[in-house]
């Protein structure tokens, strides 16, 4: 079986990161793979040689193709199996023209359950199946330490990376934290933040003034402990350095199709606080936190016909994330017992996703 | 190396991984030599062509039915190539194209650099701008533009449809010199018009029989038709061809397929085609073929019998199958190399 794989794996982002992981793991279990990439930003970033090399293949004869993009590109060819991979993070998206698209395709791939979910309340036909990321998972064995923040020091330090949108709900992680821990605690909140298209510095400006907003409406104290936030590119050897001196991923976004970066913690062996109800439901071992469906709103930062109002997602509450955050200290602090099961099932769990076993995985649905 | 995402690329990816060699091929091209672009419509293709800066011109040839002209490239066709012939203004547009289509680019080059400017600036300017595959005339354009057969550089050699020049009536071949240039004294720098004046004795009581043909206010007029200039290669025993850079005329290979006996200057690719003495008769002056041309005027015999020998050359080595193959041929391979 010969595979034409189309991503915009050289973007450098999540996204493009996951189609990249996606080659390689077929690749990793001996499936002939054929990347042909488009992008998004204009970049080039693949320094992968493996990549590479497989680049130089002829796309000539292929049975399948795989289109890793968005649904209003998808092209189905009839004398090829076309599979549409694609990721959303609300409840449907029936309004948008992407049913319509995805119906094109012969089979299509999601992430999670709760994708095959809204997939099916949206109108989509074809057969619908779960596709999970994989990681690189010995990047996060004999971590280097190769980068540190003073601050961490003798803390218990949360650790939260993403981008900085709405989508993430940053507002509800900034409450749930500053409600919770006096300053006095020696409780830190790390934000790895970015924006597309956004400087550092520019980054880090926006969101203090965000953080001040959020903290002056709490109206609970004159001070408080300042996060540790840094923005913008970081060698991946640094950012799983950082990562690894925290103890527990916060991720209260509205709506998560998968999120590398809690699995990654979870593969450094960090326990993972989330929103229940979202993709993150699939894989992740910590506290899924209560939440409710709200309309989606203010989604200005992310794609446009899909993320309306005319769709849901998924509210993080508030206070069961700040009660959470407080369990998950106070067990690291009083019950280093369950504290290190909880670390040992996180790192158990992440062995799940690795590049070889999502590709036996990706290899199976293509036989199926 | 990514493509722009758009639904475009994406198709003309998935395209290139079912194609066959016996799909009819869809090919982005700009208007540029009639009579050639009909030639290369033989290959039965799908061209579509984009206004820029010319459009195709009937009174040089009918529009294949292949062949379609627009303003702007059909948005609705899954393109596999450009093809642009020479033009470096042509090429950057195509570039523009490719990062929408995201299909190869294959230069076809006709002409020389041009003589009466800076060369070695035209060469760099023809090699700074990259394309997929250069394709020549002739081994010698190739060489005069730098460049040298590779996986990424080849000749395809011009194609004549010989059962056409060669069909239609037989008229008594008139001695007479034949000539077919356009705008023939405003190109003194490339046809010769002043050799070709002085090697006929132009104006002059003792000016040779002449012909002329072709769009050249004061001069002369183009042929009818094409069935016209056939008639016209047909009916003159003598093709005289005095262009001082050009690979090599069209109408020179046109004529020699007539069976018409043709003497001309020796330079660029002619030599390339004719073997003096054996398929024509070739020289360097004014002088020289003023007497090549007496010599065969004088010998109806001998012009008969190069002008067959020259038919025959154009039978065995420039046919238009040959010319048809090896341009699919290309195209196959340029659009298999294309690894984007």
């Amino acid at each position: 079986m010969k595979i034409l794989y189309i991503g915009n794996y050289n973007d450098g982002t999540g996204w493009g990161n996951a189609a990249l992981n996606n080659i390689l793991a077929l690749d990793s279990v001996g499936v002939n793979v054929v990347p042909r990439a488009i992008t998004f930003n204009n970049s080039n970033n693949t320094t992968n040689q493996r990549i590479k090399q497989l680049e130089g293949q002829s796309e000539r004869g292929c049975d399948v193709c795989i289109q890793h993009t968005l649904p209003s590109l998808y092209h189905c060819n009839t004398s090829i199996k076309n599979i549409g991979i694609f990721y959303t993070e609300t409840s449907t998206f029936s309004e948008s023209m992407w049913p319509k698209y995805i119906n094109l395709m012969d089979e299509a791939w999601v992430a999670n359950s709760q994708m095959v979910r809204a997939s099916i309340a949206s109108g989509v036909k074809i057969p619908t199946k779960i596709c999970p990321l994989p990681i690189h998972l010995e990047d996060y064995e004999n971590v280097e330490d190769c980068a540190s923040i003073g601050e961490f020091d003798g803390c218990f330090n949360f650790c939260f990376v993403g981008e900085f949108v709405k989508r993430k709900n940053i507002e509800a992680l900034l409450r749930a934290y500053h409600t919770e821990f006096h300053p006095s605690e020696p409780v830190n909140l790390f934000l790895k933040l970015s924006m597309p298209g956004v400087d550092s510095d520019s980054t880090l400006e926006q969101f203090d003034n965000f953080a001040s907003t959020v903290k002056a409406g709490l109206k609970i104290r004159k001070k408080y402990r300042k996060e540790v936030a840094i923005a913008g590119m970081l060698e991946k050897k640094h950012l799983i350095s950082l990562m690894s001196k925290c103890d527990c991923f916060v991720m209260p976004s509205f709506g998560e199709a998968w999120c590398i970066p809690a699995l990654e913690s979870m593969a450094l062996g960090l326990p993972v606080i989330h929103t229940q109800g979202t993709g993150m439901d699939d894989f992740c071992v910590g506290w899924p936190v209560q939440s409710r469906s709200t309309r989606c709103y203010l989604a200005n930062d992310s794609l446009q016909d899909v993320y309306t109002s005319l769709t849901s997602w998924k509210e993080v509450d508030v206070e069961s994330l700040a009660s959470t955050m407080r369990i998950a200290y106070e067990t690291y602090k009083n019950d280093k017992q369950e504290w290190q099961k909880m670390q040992n099932l996180a790192k158990e769990t992440s062995q799940n996703y690795t590049i070889r076993k999502i590709g036996q995985t990706m290899k199976e649905l293509l036989n199926g | 190396m990514a493509s722009r995402a758009s639904q475009q690329s994406i198709r003309s990816i998935i395209r290139r991984s079912t194609l066959s060699p016996s799909d009819k091929l869809n090919i982005l091209t700009f208007c540029t030599h009639e009579r050639y672009e009909q030639n290369l419509c033989r290959t039965g293709h799908n061209f579509y062509s984009i206004n820029h800066g010319k459009t195709w011109n009937k009174d040089f040839g009918k529009i294949p039915e292949n062949y379609q002209e627009g303003d702007v490239a059909p948005w609705h066709i899954n393109f596999d190539l450009i093809l642009c012939h020479t033009s470096c203004e042509r090429v950057s547009l195509a570039k523009q194209l490719q990062s929408l289509f995201n299909i190869p680019i294959l230069r076809h080059t006709h002409v020389l650099p041009d003589i009466r400017f800076d060369v070695p600036q035209q060469i760099d300017g023809f090699n700074s701008i990259p394309v997929e595959h250069n394709s020549f005339i002739s081994t010698y354009n190739m060489k005069q533009w730098g460049n040298h057969k590779n996986q990424n550089t080849s000749v395809i050699e011009h194609g004549i449809d010989v059962d056409f020049w060669d069909s239609g009536d037989n008229p008594e071949r008139e001695n007479v010199l034949l000539s077919v240039v356009n705008q023939w004294p405003d190109r003194d720098w490339c046809c010769g018009w002043n050799l070709w004046r002085e090697t006929v004795n132009f104006s002059s009581p003792s000016q040779m029989p002449i012909m002329v043909l072709g769009d050249s206010p004061g001069l002369s007029k183009p042929a009818e038709s094409i069935e016209a200039l056939r008639h016209a290669y047909k009916s003159s025993s003598i093709f005289l061809n005095t262009s001082i850079h050009s690979p090599v005329p069209t109408v020179l290979m046109e004529a020699m397929a007539s069976g018409c006996a043709v003497v001309s200057t020796n330079n660029c690719m002619i030599p390339e085609i004719i073997q003096h003495g054996e398929n024509g008769l070739l020289a360097d002056t004014a002088d020289e073929l003023r007497a090549s041309c007496q010599y065969l005027l004088d010998n109806p015999s001998k012009a008969r019998e190069l002008g067959e020998a020259a038919k025959k050359t154009m039978q065995d080595k420039f046919n238009l199958q040959r010319f048809v193959d090896d341009w699919n041929t290309l195209f196959f391979n340029v659009i298999d190399n294309y690894r984007k």
